[in-house]
């Protein structure tokens, strides 16, 4: 490892950690470390949503994905991911969810569903769940980080956990959600610019667009077919299946709740659509482009082939401003998960489950203080768990996002759009989704992902137990919608 | 290849296309009035 490579790393945890102190001064009380008082701006914004979502997984996990794919996987997918991700969330959720939540008081997700539908039960059953999903989740993350550090800059690996860790906990600790929406801006540029670079060396590389193409059309006419190869109803499910997991990830949606005003999410719609493509269709470029230069090197360890594009085709010193790519990709999704777990903790649990009931005074600057200690819990929790290291780190990512989906989206969406529904389908839907996806699981079934299973049915059950009970009062009613 | 190229470049561009439709087509305006304060 070049020792210039090295410093840059460290200079930019130095500027994460510096950012965090100087954000510090702005946290005042719980609310601005929860959603900063609601006062971010839509840029921002727009990054920190679309850096929270792409982690590692993304830049060394997407490439190795499509590796051998072929060129319409990849292309397909940067669509889907782009259309489905930002676009369909954005347009259909941003502006109704934040109206609701501004009427409900409501600065969580699970305290969103327990106000909508008038029901403690729900805010817990939601809180539980994203607590129970989102620790294994930091724990796979915390892995991803601790194994580049110890591949690119020889740290051992109980080192770069404890030193994710540190850095994540100060920063966050400090900020709240001022840091996590700020160091998400920053790491959100870091990525563009890193993979933006890499693809561009590697197209140059490679001679162009139409020499790759006819490069790859030699190796096998499949990796430049229309469907790669594959039937279309396999290909689409493959390139749009994922585009549907963002509809409930809590940590997604509370950034609509976080805007200075509704009318912005217009300005976050563009920004995010942009920024989301310049993140992901490099990634899924790269790994196109890989099978070009390396036709068959990295068929059984497709993880590998991004170090190695780095290793051959970049100069030594941008290997360390693509590591703190990688880091920034991590420490952005890590820090977001963090911090609605922390939430679910304090504010749906204890504060609204168990002090409000009690009837008592919410102190928002005691509580902040205890915000700040759960948070560090949470934090070491996940990182305890990483330092036995974890399985796979993309079946753990895909068994946590996929399960929060399962149980929660159908209680945003229909919560949202219909008047009719009722606590008693919101419920019947969280056990459904949970239940299905937890059996699907089990029984190792092969037909359909667990988590898209869990969402039809899920789905499918909200309306029919809605309908079987009263609907909502008609005060609950004008209090979600606004009277008429 | 060029057309495919092309094409390829269309398709993926087109989730900010679509961005920039909608933003300007006067959707959110309507979404804001639906939801207004009331």
């Amino acid at each position: 490892m070049d020792v210039s490579a090295a410093i840059m790393v460290f200079a930019y945890l130095a500027v994460i950690i510096g950012l965090g102190f100087y954000l510090s001064r702005f946290v005042k009380s719980e609310d601005d470390f929860w959603l900063a008082g609601r006062t971010m701006g839509p840029w921002v914004t727009a990054f920190s949503y679309t850096a929270t979502w792409y982690s590692a997984v993304a830049l060394v996990g997407s490439p190795a994905f499509i590796y051998g794919k072929g060129l319409a996987m990849g292309v397909w997918t940067a669509f889907g991911a782009t259309w489905l991700f930002v676009i369909g969330p954005t347009m259909a959720l941003g502006v109704p969810l934040r109206r609701m939540s501004e009427r409900l008081n409501a600065v969580t997700i699970p305290e969103w569903i327990g106000a909508r539908f008038d029901s403690r039960l729900l805010t817990g059953l939601a809180a539980i769940c994203i607590v129970v999903f989102f620790i294994p989740y930091i724990t796979a993350i915390t892995k991803g980080a601790a194994t580049v550090f110890q591949v690119f800059v020889n740290i051992p690996y109980i080192w770069g956990v404890i030193l994710t860790g540190i850095v994540v906990a100060i920063y966050m600790t400090l900020s709240g959600y001022y840091g996590v929406c700020w160091t998400d801006f920053i790491q959100g540029w870091i990525m563009i610019v890193a993979l933006t670079v890499t693809l561009i060396t590697a197209l140059v590389k490679a001679g162009g667009i139409g020499a790759a193409v006819s490069t790859l059309k030699s190796i096998d006419p499949k990796l430049v077919a229309p469907s790669g190869g594959l039937p279309w109803p396999m290909f689409i499910s493959m390139a749009f299946v994922w585009g549907f997991v963002t509809w409930g990830q809590p940590q997604m949606l509370v950034r609509f709740l976080g805007l200075k005003s509704a009318r912005q999410i217009k300005t976050l719609f563009v920004v995010a659509a942009f920024s989301s493509l310049f993140i992901i269709f490099p990634c899924y470029m790269l790994g196109v482009l890989g099978k070009v230069f390396y036709p068959t090197e990295f068929l059984k360890r497709p993880d590998l082939l991004i170090p190695s594009m780095l290793k051959d085709m970049m100069p030594l010193f941008f290997v360390g401003f693509f590591l703190c790519a990688v880091i920034a990709a991590t420490m952005s999704t890590m820090d977001s998960i963090v911090l609605v777990a922390t939430s679910s903790v304090v504010r749906d649990i204890y504060e609204r489950l168990i002090l409000i009931p009690k009837g008592a005074v919410i102190d928002h600057v005691r509580m902040l203080k205890i915000s700040r200690v759960v948070c560090v819990i949470i934090l070491a929790l996940g990182i305890l768990l990483a330092i036995k290291p974890p399985g796979i780190i993309w079946s753990i990512s895909v068994f946590a996002v996929g399960s929060i989906a399962a149980t929660i989206t159908a209680s945003i969406l229909y919560g949202v759009f219909w008047k009719r529904a009722n606590w008693q389908g919101s419920l019947a839907s969280m056990i459904v989704g949970f239940g299905v996806t937890m059996l699907w699981y089990a029984l190792k079934i092969k037909f359909m992902h667990p988590y898209l299973v869990g969402m039809i049915f899920s789905h499918i059950a909200f309306p029919i137990f809605a309908l079987m009970f009263p609907p909502p009062s008609k005060e609950l009613v004008e209090r979600v919608y606004g009277a008429k | 290849m060029a057309w495919s190229s092309f094409f390829m470049l269309i398709i993926v561009l087109l989730g900010p296309i679509v961005a920039i439709v909608v933003s300007l087509s006067g959707y959110f305006e309507k979404v804001f009035r639906i939801h207004e304060e009331k």
